[in-house]
């Protein structure tokens, strides 16, 4: 390897020596959060290759040798909640998610469009109540919340997701502000030649919302695929795999095979890391100018 | 734009408005009145339900009893509050710094920090029970120094502290993002200029960075100061509650998850509520007045 490129400095700077320093030990302090943030990781994928061990908490922390990759496909066949398997709460956090982010990034961009680019009596007001609804403090209302579900027959039922078909958020302003940028010329060129409000709307507009709406809903879905508590209280027989995978942990802690419950883990976490993996530089990209994260 | 047909514009708007608008009447509106009544209302020895004050009598009763939990919930959710609001900002300024002047492998220690906001809590805390446990790497390692085991998380001494840790720990990539969105925002020929004029790291640090990144920040502080009783973490996951980890906010999810009663809990948000109140007027204020004083 090219010596010059080996020992490529910590940073681009001719600074000082203290400033060198300050770098280096920056670069250290860096690796171990690093390792302390990895450690998580290894140590679950290490735990979910061990065999099935009666002792298996006394060895947790030693080297898993010969790996066991037959527990990532028990995981499939043993991870059970109730009657729910493990592919079962797979589906469930699939339809959650997707369902959640198409509803509430759906609902956003339909309020969000309406007002950014037509004229009408209400516009204002619509405005400034969602200025008003995230200024309000919203607290206690989990009672009342769960009540209504019930109530609507929303509980254990993919129902909940009319629920998250909410706008009157932060999204909405991220979205109004987009629609109030977009050109409207491709728009009035196609009422020209015919076009109905439907037709410039979905054949135009949200082709053109697209990209950036993507982002929303992918935070949206990552957002979703990791939540609990909504999952624990509004679906408790639909478990997901983050529900699924506590109560498997809280009711057969010392029953199970625990390195398949680890492979369990880790195939949780995968579909998330491929999607961050794939639209890495997008939502970090689209977080850090307007505030993408939940 | 368009004002061609003003009925078929109607019936558009209309028809893509009737979604967020009937969710905004029926999970706003309606949820909102609903959850206030509740707060009145309680069921009385024959199974009816009747108007009454009696959940705010039970509150001050819960407020003032020995040993409630009350005043532990509200000290954890301002410790809470402070570790994410305040200390998780304190610490992961200086490593944006870093990021930001592109330190070697900033893109994958970035990613590193990042990764936990992506995983759920499940996951993560159900992976850091085991490595503090007594036959985990935490307790082979205290075996192994001589030490006795620390029971991090069963023992009223250390759960609060572990479970701030914790957020601390796999909370750091939120704020970093943050930090690091604010500090995107800075012209680098600003950067530039300051080279050439021959400034050290601190004057870059101190004359250039924190004075542009400060609006974003305050604001982000004086929001924060809204939610104050909002602050809490995953204590389900972690404790349940036990060794006194309680918060507001899961005292109120657990009343519901427990489904013991609707009615107290519903009295003991609003309460909340209504303190939240001047806090959120004082946040919007204080940004008011910052923001005029940057005009």
């Amino acid at each position: 390897m090219d010596k010059k490129r080996l020992f490529k400095p910590l940073f681009k700077s001719n600074g000082t020596v203290a400033e060198k320093i300050i770098y280096a030990v920056a670069f250290v302090i860096l690796v171990l959060i690093s390792a302390l943030l990895i450690y998580p990781y290894i140590f679950a994928i290490n735990s979910s290759l061990k065999m099935d061990d009666p002792d298996f908490l006394m060895h947790m922390s030693e080297l898993s040798w010969p790996p066991r990759f037959s527990t990532y496909v028990e995981a499939f066949t043993d991870l059970t909640v109730g009657s729910t398997t493990y592919m079962g709460m797979f589906g469930n956090s699939v339809w959650y998610a997707a369902g959640r982010a198409i509803a509430n990034v759906g609902s956003s961009m339909l309020l969000a469009y309406g007002v950014a680019c037509y004229r009408f009596k209400l516009r204002n007001f619509i405005y400034n109540l969602v200025l008003f609804v995230l200024v309000m403090p919203m607290f206690g209302t989990l009672p009342a919340t769960y009540r209504l579900y019930s109530d609507l027959g929303m509980i254990d039922s993919p129902l909940l997701l009319i629920a998250y078909a909410g706008a009157f958020d932060g999204q909405f302003l991220i979205l109004y502000s987009f629609f109030k940028n977009l050109s409207w010329d491709y728009a009035e060129s196609a009422f020209l030649d015919g076009a109905g409000h439907f037709t410039v709307f979905f054949k135009i507009m949200i082709p053109m919302a697209l990209p950036a709406t993507m982002t929303m809903a992918v935070t949206n879905f990552i957002a979703a695929w990791n939540d609990y508590s909504s999952i624990l209280l509004y679906l408790p027989e639909m478990p997901t795999l983050t529900t699924g995978l506590y109560s498997f942990d809280v009711k057969q802690m010392y029953a199970a095979d625990r390195p398949v419950y680890y492979a369990g883990l880790v195939i949780s976490i995968l579909p998330i890391f491929a999607l961050f993996l794939g639209m890495q530089n997008t939502i970090l990209a689209k977080t850090y100018s307007g505030g993408l994260k939940e | 734009m368009y004002t061609k047909s003003k009925f078929a514009q109607n019936v558009f708007l209309l028809t893509i408005f009737a979604i967020p608008v009937l969710n905004f009447l029926v999970f706003w509106v309606y949820l909102n009145f609903s959850s206030i009544t509740l707060a009145f209302q309680n069921v009385n020895a024959e199974g009816e339900i009747v108007w009454s004050l009696a959940n705010y009598r039970a509150l001050f009763k819960f407020m003032t009893m020995k040993g409630s939990i009350f005043w532990n919930a509200l000290r954890n959710t301002a410790l809470y509050w402070i570790t994410s609001s305040v200390i998780a900002y304190f610490l992961a300024f200086p490593l944006c710094y870093f990021f930001f002047k592109k330190i070697r492998g900033y893109k994958f220690f970035r990613f590193v920090v990042f990764l936990p906001t992506l995983i759920s809590a499940t996951v993560l805390t159900s992976v850091f029970k085991q490595v503090i446990a007594a036959n985990g790497p935490i307790g082979i390692m205290l075996e192994n120094a001589g030490r006795d085991y620390i029971p991090f998380l069963s023992d009223d001494r250390y759960a609060i502290w572990t479970c701030l840790f914790y957020s601390l720990l796999f909370g750091f990539g939120a704020n970093s993002l943050v930090i690091s969105g604010a500090m995107s925002q800075i012209n680098e020929s600003l950067i530039d200029a300051g080279k050439i004029d021959g400034t050290n790291m601190w004057t870059e640090l101190t004359r250039i960075i924190i004075p542009m990144v400060w609006p974003t920040m305050s604001a982000i502080f004086i929001q924060a100061i809204a939610g104050f009783f909002n602050a809490s973490g995953p204590i389900l996951l972690l404790t349940q509650g036990n060794y006194g980890t309680w918060t507001i906010n899961y005292w109120i999810f657990q009343q519901v998850y427990g489904a013991t009663n609707y009615y107290f809990p519903a009295a003991v948000g609003l309460f909340f509520a209504l303190l939240s109140m001047p806090l959120t007027f004082f946040s919007k204020w204080l940004l008011k007045r910052r923001n005029a004083a940057e005009a």
